[in-house]
């Protein structure tokens, strides 16, 4: 139990990391796009849908690794004035909310990537690139959010059971 | 489901959910897939992709993780070091000139970053001791940084008017224009603010001693270049149609950037330290905006907009009554919620309603703005007050921060009578900028 707990938070971490860089990429391509379109006046097909695509598995990758770490915003004036054990407890009934919202970005996105991977769609632009990849990080990074919330999730009934928190 | 009923459920499920202290991401988007089951079964799931798609693919935001991290850059980069030096040594002899450096470098800020954390981090850690050291009084020291700090969601560039403008259907352009003008409207005003206290009482900030010759004073304002020169890479390209604010975001990463190495701060640690941070703050605003599109799709499918509108016009409360409710129940929220989740939450609501009424939505957005900036300084809940916080000096106590607010406070809620009074002081800059472009 855990190691899989340990496997989950270093997915999480790890993936988060690697996908941060993603940020400088994306400057690069809109800088180049400026520069050609100003100064050669050459300007791109694919520097635009190149940003929408690195900025798309941004988003979706990094909800793991900000869910690892305890990031997302709450309002916690009425939350942080209660026990370890209460938080716990509110946190469990919750993260029903969490797994409906995240079940459905798995479930449907993934009908809805297979959909486009299947007749290999493209987007509609001049660039013509695929689309499905941007379609696939719904399912994918759903993925990895609901393993990092059901390892919260056993955290936060072991708390709620015990009234102490889980060591690793 | 009645719309009423539909109504009760989503707004009631998520203000009980957000007491709850479930993040507000879940929160909307969790609320939208119950409903959305309940009105439609598992057909209408699908839409909830969609719209998580849309906003993925969508470019405009992307400016967001662009413009954060040139906060975050910046916070490190040894400008604003640079720059209160230069407001120190120019305004010596002036009763409170260093409380009103502060405002103009908040303001210089403010036109770099389009968040509300960099001015006011720094300054705390710069300004605040200094200010106190002086023995300037504690409310003007900490209130001019808190309040002063909140330019940077109005003035350009600002990722609270990006979202507007995405929610509003406005453009960001304009939006972010409309800025200029009540920026430097109210940067007077706090200014004003400083002065009056100032001259009514010469003890509460005394002027400094120390004195520097002209040459000293000049040599220190270069500081100002490297801002200027950023602010031209980012409003200017964007005000002279060279660049999309997108584009124009990632012109201003590079720019921060040389401004970086040129005060020799470059290194492997900062690179990682904004990678990171920036990613965080990126990824956790996104899944909250995801959330909220889930949420205001499902609602507007349900006939929500109709139903608010009619409810609202049927209030009978006038133009003007509907406007000020708005934003009165825009201040409340700002008390307790998280700017982002009243943007997300009445935003979406609010736009149709003033478009009806006939009101220029660049200017609701920009009045929008304004409120945002009184909730980031509203206790019990108000991100300068913890950021302010987290940098004051030892013995400095929340209690004493919260206090210093409310002038500043009351200097903001001037500062929206007036844009509200005078819609022009906002409108002209977008105006002028579509002229030129014809």
């Amino acid at each position: 139990m855990k190691r899989l707990l340990k496997a989950i938070d270093g997915i999480s971490e790890w993936s988060g990391k690697l996908f941060a860089y993603l940020l400088w990429p994306g400057v690069v391509v809109l800088v180049y796009e400026i520069g050609a379109r100003h100064i050669f006046d050459a300007p791109t097909i694919w520097a635009h849908g190149t940003t929408q695509r690195i900025f798309a598995a941004y988003y979706f990758i990094g909800g793991a690794y900000v869910l690892l770490h305890k990031s997302h915003i709450n309002m916690d004036v009425i939350y942080s004035r209660f026990s370890l054990r209460t938080r716990a407890i509110l946190d469990v009934i919750g993260a029903s909310l969490f797994f409906a919202f995240c079940g459905v970005l798995l479930w449907w996105g993934s009908d809805f990537a297979r959909e486009s991977l299947i007749r290999l769609e493209p987007d509609n632009t001049p660039f013509r690139a695929p689309l499905y990849p941007v379609k696939l990080m719904i399912p994918l990074g759903s993925l990895l959010i609901l393993l990092q919330g059901l390892s919260k999730f056993g955290h936060d009934l072991f708390t709620a059971i015990t009234g102490r928190q889980y060591e690793h | 489901m009645s719309i009423e009923l539909v109504t009760l459920v989503m707004f009631g499920g998520l203000m009980v959910s957000l007491i709850m202290g479930i993040p507000l991401a879940w929160c909307l988007g969790g609320v939208a897939v119950v409903v959305c089951y309940l009105l439609w079964g598992t057909e209408g799931m699908l839409l909830i992709v969609f719209n998580t798609f849309g906003s993925m693919w969508n470019i405009v935001l992307v400016a967001i993780p662009l413009f954060i991290s040139m906060g975050i850059l910046l916070e490190r980069a040894g400008i604003a070091e640079a720059l209160f030096e230069s407001a120190h040594r120019w305004s010596g002899p002036l009763r409170g000139g260093i409380a009103m450096g502060v405002v103009v470098i908040c303001a210089i800020f403010a036109a770099m970053t389009g968040v509300t954390a960099t001015a006011t981090l720094t300054m705390g850690l710069i300004a605040v001791p200094a200010m106190l050291r002086r023995r300037y009084n504690k409310n003007i020291a900490l209130g001019t940084v808190a309040g002063a700090g909140t330019l940077g969601i109005l003035i350009p560039p600002s990722i609270i008017s990006i979202l507007l403008a995405l929610i509003g259907r406005v453009s960001v352009g304009k939006l972010f224009m409309a800025g200029v003008g009540p920026g430097l409207v109210l940067g007077a005003l706090f200014i004003g603010y400083i002065g009056i206290r100032a001259w009514l009482n010469p003890r509460l900030c005394p002027p400094h001693p120390e004195k520097f010759t002209l040459r000293e004073k000049f040599i220190s304002t270069r500081a100002v270049l490297l801002p200027l020169l950023i602010i031209l890479a980012v409003l200017g390209s964007i005000f002279f149609g060279i660049a999309t604010p997108t584009e124009a975001s990632s012109l201003g990463v590079v720019a921060v950037l040389i401004a970086v190495a040129i005060h020799r701060r470059f290194s492997w640690r900062i690179i990682k330290e904004t990678t990171t941070e920036t990613f965080r703050i990126t990824v956790l605003t996104m899944w909250i905006f995801f959330g909220a599109m889930a949420f205001s799709a499902i609602y507007a499918r349900a006939g929500g907009g109709v139903f608010i509108n009619e409810l609202v016009v049927g209030l009978g409360l006038g133009r003007w009554g509907i406007l000020i409710a708005i934003m009165l129940i825009a201040f409340f929220l700002g008390c307790f919620l998280d700017p982002f989740a009243i943007i997300f939450i009445l935003a979406p609501i609010g736009f149709p309603i003033v478009k009806e009424l006939g009101f220029d939505p660049i200017w609701f957005g920009i009045l929008f703005v304004l409120n945002m900036q009184m909730g980031y300084v509203t206790p019990p809940f108000g991100y300068q007050l913890f950021y302010l916080k987290s940098v004051a000096p030892p013995g400095i106590t929340t209690a004493d921060i919260y206090r210093s607010i409310f002038p500043f406070l009351g200097v903001l809620i001037i500062g929206m009578a007036i844009i509200m009074l005078f819609p022009q002081i906002a409108l002209w800059l977008p105006e002028l900028m579509m002229q030129l472009r014809e």
